[in-house]
């Protein structure tokens, strides 16, 4: 996948016939701002849009039955967030936290997920132009990463495999 | 409702459905009008024919006779536009606008006709042959002395505006939060109140103390005063916007007897359905949720109750079959019963099919009770006809039904009389707005349940609990055991290992056949706003959804069904 689709999606596109023909410091930069998360050893970028909020983490309501990624349940203005680990999607291990850590709480379309990290650092905004394939560690979701070393969440792909989930999950049930 | 009321209630939403369905007919032709060439030709004519198809059904369905002919004549005009038949020119279009104006007229009552009624149909066959109309025809103006007054809707007192349903949702899931805020600061005006109350013996008299606590005592006071009308407010609030939200269960109704006539049709049966309760009202929401049950449950009651004609016959029953779909309401709950005369359900094969499928064992078959037998039927992708027809038998419409159901905390009783029918129940909430939940702990853990559910609560005191063969039963003197289970088992949570003491029992089910669930520690009722689980969570059995307390916290909410289907089925319990 392209991280400058994805990430570009949502915002009003450049013609790049017209960008050809001018200058280059007229040419409009693609600029998006990332949220800095720190989860375990590495920082991880997510796109500000899909944000709501972000709250210290102060426990959640457990759920029976579920596979351990996923913390519990929380409310947030009073709707439902299903709070996610993302230690344990990214490492797929159980990586006890040391300290304080903390939700961010995300939306996308009619969706939302909490996800658990150790701590959000600075929002910072960067050219999604200067986002490369690589060298990125051999986690799942990631996009490409910064000059910075900020790993990029692909966002929409970790919602997109929730959702499969869920729906195997009503599934099986179904056939059971 | 009174039939007049509710007549006057569809009517009203016809007009306000043909106004749209109107315009958005003028729109289109206006669009055709401009440019007859566009790429848009057939997407503007397919859109055209729906509406006036909708429209003439509609007008059909509420007996507006002089409507529907309009309508009927109207789309045979457009259908011989859509077959290229027909040019549209000037004159045409003249006429359909005409039509429509005629139309509208006849619905709102506000404009009088200005040609006759059997003019326009006249012109409009004539159209629809390919005769040409005669010039200038219809420039003069005509007498309306023919226009009959029956078509004609009166708005009376009840004006009415068209509001989008997602605006609407949106205002009540305002004051839905509005209503978990003020949940919060009942919790917390509680709080304070025992505070103020332990802290007054602690407290010397004449220091600054005594004047912050008198100062606390004062602003509590008025804080629980603002607090009550708040909740006045809130509670006129909530009502005017329920109401607002409230459609007949005639809406829920309307598609059956198509669908039963076709059915039979389609199955050789004959069929008599008979529906009551249309007029009594309910939250949109519910009336949108019960829909596809009710024609699950009719397709169930045609399709596999009713017997052929001439087995009817052998059975000394007339050869047509009766349904009968009626609803009552219930305090704040609407009952949906679907009773039809025909075979009833044949235990033994169920169960029989069961063991083919591998959902039970022959000796589990064996032990199961009626109700257990019929419970078998809800579970997912049974079906009891080895072929599948073409509209029940695929072994999901139970399921769905079931499901349906419980998402709306409501409950389903299935009454069976082999060889003379079925009779399925559906208890669904009049609104879905707030529900009251009695809290119960386990394991450290507060859950809460429907308190519509709970039939009684006990004590559990020593030796009230026994194990006979796997099961746990609940012993009560000169009443029969019931059927226990223990909830921190079934929920498997993490603390399971810790031994608790059961103190309660609560008893859920029917009164007839009740089932005790075992909990450590009760605590009070509550008012809730249930909310679903998020999407993300995928199939969870035993929780129905989740509410917010007022401090914040998340409490899930129970499914009863689930637990009184499981404490008639569960044999491993191994304590209590």
């Amino acid at each position: 996948m392209n991280p400058q689709n994805l990430l570009s999606k949502d915002r009003p596109q450049t013609d790049e016939h017209q960008n050809e023909q001018l200058p280059e410091t007229l040419v409009a930069r693609n600029l998006i701002k990332l949220a800095i998360i720190r989860c375990a050893r590495i920082l991880l970028g997510i796109d500000v849009k899909w944000v709501r909020e972000v709250r210290p983490f102060a426990g959640t309501t457990p759920v029976y039955g579920l596979p351990p990624c996923w913390v519990g349940i929380t409310a947030l203005r009073s709707h439902l967030y299903a709070v996610l680990d993302l230690r344990q999607i990214l490492y797929h291990e159980h990586i006890t936290a040391e300290g304080p850590r903390q939700i961010v709480f995300t939306a996308i379309n009619d969706h939302s997920v909490g996800l658990l990290v150790d701590a959000v650092a600075q929002v910072r905004q960067i050219d999604a132009a200067t986002i490369t394939a690589g060298p990125t560690p051999d986690l799942p979701y990631i996009l490409g990463s910064t000059p910075e070393q900020i790993n990029v969440l692909d966002l929409p792909a970790l919602y997109a495999d929730l959702h499969r989930t869920a729906t195997a999950s009503r599934e099986n049930h179904v056939e059971t | 409702m009174a039939d007049d009321e509710l007549s006057q209630k569809l009517l009203s939403l016809f007009a306000a459905e043909a106004g749209e369905a109107i315009q958005v007919i003028v729109q289109s032709c206006l669009m055709l009008e401009e440019k007859p060439d566009s790429g848009q030709r057939a997407y503007l004519l397919a859109d055209i024919m729906r509406q006036t198809h909708n429209l003439k059904g509609s007008a059909r369905s509420l007996g507006l006779d002089d409507i529907a002919a309009l309508i009927h004549s109207l789309e045979s005009v457009f259908q011989k536009v859509k077959s290229k038949d027909l040019k549209l020119e000037n004159d045409v279009f003249d006429l359909i606008y005409r039509t429509l104006d005629g139309v509208s007229g006849l619905i709102t009552g506000a404009t009088p006709l200005d040609v006759s009624m059997d003019l326009l149909l006249s012109r409009l066959k004539m159209v629809a042959e390919g005769t040409r109309l005669p010039k200038k025809a219809t420039a003069r103006p005509l007498t309306n002395e023919n226009t009959p007054p029956t078509g004609t809707i009166t708005s009376g007192d009840q004006e009415t505006i068209r509001i989008t349903v997602g605006r609407l949702d949106a205002i009540y899931n305002l004051v839905n939060e509005i209503q978990v805020v003020r949940l919060s600061m009942e919790q917390n005006l509680a709080i304070i109140r025992t505070m103020l109350y332990n802290a007054k013996p602690h407290v010397p008299r004449e220091n600054e103390l005594l004047l912050a606590r008198t100062r606390l005592n004062d602003l509590y006071r008025k804080s629980e005063a603002s607090y009550r009308s708040l909740s006045q407010l809130l509670a006129q609030l909530q009502d005017i916007v329920r109401q607002a939200r409230m459609l007949p269960l005639a809406t829920a109704f309307a598609p059956l007897p198509r669908m039963a006539r076709d059915l039979a049709r389609q199955s050789g049966k004959e069929v008599m359905l008979r529906i009551e309760g249309g007029e009594i009202e309910l939250d949109r929401s519910v009336l949108e949720q019960i829909k596809s049950p009710l024609q699950h449950l009719l397709y169930n009651s045609i399709d596999h109750g009713l017997e052929m004609p001439e087995q009817r016959r052998t059975a000394g029953k007339s050869e047509s079959g009766r349904v009968t779909i009626k609803g009552s309401q219930q305090g704040s709950s609407i009952l949906i019963d679907i009773h039809d005369d025909g075979a009833g359900i044949d235990l033994a094969h169920v169960k029989e099919h069961a063991v083919r499928y591998g959902l039970i064992t022959d000796q589990e078959a064996a032990q199961l009770d009626e109700q257990e037998a019929i419970w078998l039927l809800f579970q997912p992708g049974f079906s009891t006809v080895s072929a599948i027809t073409a509209v029940s038998g695929r072994g999901i419409g139970l399921d769905i039904v079931r499901k349906s159901i419980e998402t709306m905390q409501g409950e389903i009783y299935v009454e069976n009389d082999p060889g003379n029918g079925v009779r399925f129940s559906l208890k669904v909430p009049v609104s879905v707005a707030t529900s009251l939940c009695l809290l119960v702990q386990t394991n450290g853990q507060i859950f809460a349940l429907p308190a519509r559910n709970v039939i009684h609560l006990a004590r559990v005191l020593p030796g009230m609990i026994q194990e006979q063969n796997g099961h746990l039963l609940l012993m009560q003197p000169e009443v029969q055991p019931v059927p226990a289970i223990n909830l921190a088992h079934i929920l498997q949570s993490e603390c399971q290992a810790v031994d608790r003491t059961i103190q309660r029992a609560i008893f859920l089910g029917s009164p007839d056949q009740p089932v005790a669930l075992l909990v450590e520690e009760l605590y009070d009722v509550r008012e809730f706003v249930i909310k679903e689980l998020p999407s993300h969570f995928g199939q969870m059995p035993l929780i129905s959804g989740a509410a917010i307390s007022g401090s914040g916290e998340v409490i899930l909410v129970l499914n009863t069904t689930d637990l009184v289907k499981i404490a008639g089925q569960r044999g491993t319990e191994k304590d209590a």
